[in-house]
């Protein structure tokens, strides 16, 4: 198989197949420990390396993944310590795995087709040159069947188990309460994790891999009502950002990998900014629209008091509110354009009303709801007004 | 069913000896939790009788929660022996529910409230089986037994925290528990809903089911429960509400935080010292 495709096709599994597990990593809070297990395998595949050499077995992904799990495993037991608060375990455990396996790679002589940088960000054109051999015939890029066996793993275990996983990602509390003890699948799913990043680790790299990891699931968390579109939308995104990261690169002559991560990075940008009600623009809209909405309570108020009270036509007329409440002359205009659009006050010759419905709207912020309508029906408001000039 | 007939009677009487043929909905015998040999709890005896609305009080720090967590295994015990309906929790789990602390979970996972309702039956449907048509119905039927029908397929980070408490309450409800565990079920809900809840609890007594809570509000406690359990890291009395809700017992509860005790007198109200 040529090239482009095989790399392709290498950027495609592998996005995907993180980004099935992901979704659980960020619903886990635990995008950090992901990070931490993609330095902890690092040790174990340069001793595999070293001891089964250019012999790809199975146990190239199998055996680093043991080490992901051991971390885990540390990490918990020195939390259960309680010696330290936060994340502080992960923190030490993990590079001082790493450092194992960097020590090793970079003596000289050390023979493996690894470099320090390559670690960090993988090599996918490295990784595309070796194609898998079946009779003596190229059928396509190893890295590829591999991520393509693991996405197939991650798919059936999420399907078989996708109701426990749902359950006990939750409330692990009431998931134990009611049988589903969450440790055994806790592990269980730590180990698909585990072997996700060993598998990925050749294409992508320590680092980046964490990105194909959390930004996908993130994106798609805040665009999400359910758990199941969530996790579309996250292999979705993975998908999109292998595509659109290669090309990125190809055109850039940039590495591919670096590209993906780029634009998972970017996708998760937009979605902040755009997703619908839990986005920035989206939270940025809904506060204007409610300080608009408090201001229109407030002049309406303020009418209420000066019709109800003491009558001041310079107070409500056009200019006297503006002077009264202080407003901005703009933002005076805008707020009694709205109220009078939603019927809220009215105008007549010598200044502004409330109307009934400004009344109700006020009594509804009010502790006290009869007061202000009370008034309104027994004294009127525009109706009162209205009364006083026939 | 006689066994659930015999309630109102005080279980004060300490070393009642063990189930016999009328055992108490909830046996705890030298219950005793720690955590790094601190200990939480202090060999904690209960007996309670089925068909009961028990409220569990106590100081912060009491150990109200742990003792929940640790009668349903959820926290390790150093000693102690829990039994529901005269046999071990372990094989009594699909009678027991559990309402965790509002505050416990995270209100803005995917699901819909339809679907929280829904885990509810899960150790009903059993492992790898999908949550079918029939479950969904009867998750709907419990939504609306709380009033919250009309909510099933919001989103649950978009409900009012009342309304978050209430699809906990459905979620235990569809379990069809003989025992209930709540803690704190009317945290920072409003008087409404508290309200409704109370009827629901009410209700479940009638059907002779127990149900255990976690309470802050001590001037609610005569009205709300007909047990008592006060709680601050031993159990300081239990039995009928009317009897152990002392102004004595209070005292030995809370210990020296005054401003609550006084409340707490305000609420017992009458008894003078």
């Amino acid at each position: 198989m040529s090239l482009i495709p095989s790399i392709i096709l290498i950027a495609v599994t592998t996005a995907a197949a993180c980004a099935v597990p992901g979704v659980f990593l960020v619903l886990r809070r635990m995008s950090m420990v992901a990070e931490g297990i993609s330095h902890a395998v690092f040790p174990g595949l340069v001793l595999a390396l070293l001891i089964l050499g250019a012999f790809r077995s199975p146990f190239l992904v199998v055996g680093p993944a043991v080490l992901g799990l051991f971390l885990v495993f540390a990490v918990q037991a020195m939390n259960r310590t309680r010696l330290f608060a936060g994340d502080a375990p992960l923190g030490v455990i993990f590079p001082a795995l790493f450092s194992i396996g960097v020590i090793i790679v970079s003596r000289r002589y050390s023979g493996l087709p690894l470099s320090e940088s390559t670690v960090l960000t993988g090599d996918i054109n490295y990784a595309a040159l070796t194609q898998l051999q079946i009779n003596g015939m190229a059928v396509g890029p190893r890295a590829f069947y591999v991520m393509l066996v693991i996405l197939l793993v991650n798919i059936l275990f999420t399907a078989l188990f996708f109701k426990e996983l749902k359950l006990t990602t939750f409330d692990p509390d009431h998931a134990a309460s009611v049988g589903f003890g969450s440790s055994r699948l806790y592990y269980l799913f730590m180990t698909t994790v585990s072997i996700t990043i060993v598998g990925a680790f050749e294409a992508v790299g320590a680092v980046l891999v964490v990105g194909l990891l959390v930004a996908p699931a993130a994106s798609a968390f805040l665009l999400s009502k359910r758990l199941e579109s969530m996790l579309l939308l996250s292999v979705l995104f993975a998908v999109l950002s292998a595509i659109i990261g290669f090309w990125a690169a190809y055109y850039l002559n940039a590495a591919t990998s670096g590209a993906m991560a780029m634009m998972t990075g970017i996708i998760f940008l937009l979605t902040l900014a755009f997703a619908p009600r839990r986005g920035l623009v989206s939270k940025l809209h809904i506060r204007a629209r409610r300080r608009i909405s408090f201001a229109e309570q407030l002049l309406v108020m303020h009418l209420i008091h000066h019709v109800d009270g003491e009558r001041v036509t310079s107070a409500c007329s056009r200019e006297g509110v503006r002077r009264h409440i202080r407003w901005e002359p703009a933002f005076a205009e805008k707020v009694i354009r709205v109220g009078l659009e939603h019927g809220y006050i009215a105008e007549v010759e010598d200044g502004l009303v409330p109307t009934m419905g400004g009344r109700q709207l006020c009594s509804e912020a009010l502790l006290y709801k009869d007061d202000v309508c009370e008034c309104g029906i027994v004294r009127g408001g525009l109706e009162k007004h209205e009364y006083e000039q026939q | 069913m006689d066994i659930l007939k015999n309630h109102n009677q005080s279980t004060n009487k300490q070393g009642a000896g063990s189930p016999t043929a009328n055992p108490p909905a909830l046996f705890v015998r030298d219950l005793t939790v720690a955590y790094n040999r601190k200990p939480v709890l202090w060999d904690i005896d209960l007996d309670v009788p089925s068909a009961v609305v028990a409220g569990i009080v106590g100081p912060n720090g009491a150990g109200k929660s742990t003792l929940i967590k640790a009668i349903l295994d959820l926290v390790p015990h150093t000693s102690g022996n829990v039994e529901i309906f005269g046999r071990p929790y372990k094989e009594q789990r699909l009678i027991v529910g559990y309402v965790p602390q509002r505050e416990s979970v995270d209100w803005t996972y995917p699901i819909t409230a339809l679907e929280l309702v829904a885990m509810g039956l899960y150790r009903k449907i059993g492992w790898f089986k999908p949550v079918t048509a029939r479950y969904r119905e009867r998750a709907r039927e419990a939504m609306d037994q709380v009033g919250m029908a009309d909510f099933a397929d919001r989103q649950i980070s978009r409900l009012s925290g009342g309304q978050q408490q209430r699809i906990f309450l459905a979620r235990a409800l569809v379990q069809d528990a003989s025992m209930y565990f709540m803690d704190e079920p009317f945290a920072g809900v409003d008087a409404s809903t508290e309200e409704a809840i109370m009827a629901i609890l009410q209700e479940l007594r009638e059907q002779g089911k127990t149900v255990f809570v976690v309470h802050h509000d001590l001037e609610t406690v005569r009205r709300y429960f007909d047990h008592l359990i006060m709680l601050n890291m031993r159990v300081v009395a239990a039995g009928a509400c009317s009897e152990v809700f002392t102004e004595e017992n209070l005292r030995r509860t809370y210990g020296g935080r005054l401003t609550l005790l006084d409340r707490a007198v305000d609420a017992i109200g009458g008894i003078k010292p």
